[in-house]
């Protein structure tokens, strides 16, 4: 297999790295010979690498242990309350959800107890819808109780 | 007087010159910046560092490439490197 480092430039830092073969970066040796493109971008690598190796370790921070092992447990909180149930059941949230719940069972209440309050009347008025539209009948409605009486006035023969 | 003003200038310049290193490395993406300080400053292999960052060997091979050339780019403008 021929190495092409012009079209695979990862082979540059892989020699770079000692993590060629030696047979890989004999070859890729033998094309930098003859290839200057690929002798500079090595060398630009080189450099590169020189500059990220000579920086000085950064020192973590006074409060670093601090800090991290809150984080870890912020993150192990975070995992244990997954579930809205387990959520809703720490601190000050039982409080609210049940605040919640009861607003709405009493908003619930309240609007169908408002439709429940009918009186009898209403219900005997809902029976009789049909008989209202003939209120005269309901009005006079004792005049048929003499009702022979009457048809017998009606025609005197 | 402020610190920077008592130093020499060649060590004001290189602790500028890490400064812009630090932050350019701050801006390649998390898996770049770890697989290239674990071999530039630790010297893990690549099998190694695919160990720790849970990744192919080539996949790191790449990661690495790429993170040198990122900070190749971010570094040349600032410390007169050129491209080819």
């Amino acid at each position: 297999m021929t190495l092409k480092p012009c079209k695979n430039e990862t082979l540059l830092s892989a020699l770079m790295d000692n993590e060629l073969s030696d047979e890989d970066a004999a070859a890729v040796h033998r094309h930098m010979e003859i290839c200057l493109l690929c002798r500079q971008r090595f060398e630009n690598l080189k450099q590169t690498d020189t500059m990220i190796q000579n920086l000085a370790p950064l020192e973590p921070s006074a409060d670093f242990e601090k800090t991290f092992w809150r984080k870890v447990a912020d993150l192990e909180n975070r995992s244990k309350f997954r579930f809205p149930l387990r959520f809703l059941l720490s601190g000050w949230r039982p409080l609210l959800a049940t605040g919640m719940m009861a607003g709405l069972a009493a908003a619930i209440f309240l609007y169908t107890d408002h439709e429940k309050r009918l009186t009898q009347e209403d219900i005997y008025i809902a029976q009789n819808m049909e008989l209202l539209d003939d209120y005269d009948v309901i009005d006079h409605l004792d005049m048929l109780e003499q009702w022979d009486i009457i048809d017998t006035l009606k025609d005197p023969s | 007087m402020t610190l920077e003003a008592c130093m020499p200038d060649a060590l004001l310049e290189s602790r500028q010159n890490e400064v812009l290193i630090q932050r350019a490395m701050g801006q390649l993406p998390e898996e770049q910046r770890a697989a290239l300080l674990l071999r530039a400053t630790e010297g893990f292999s690549y099998q190694e560092i695919g160990r720790q960052i849970n990744r192919p060997e080539n996949h790191v091979k790449t990661l690495i490439h790429r993170g040198r050339q990122r900070m190749k780019q971010l570094l040349g403008a600032h410390l007169g490197k050129n491209d080819p």
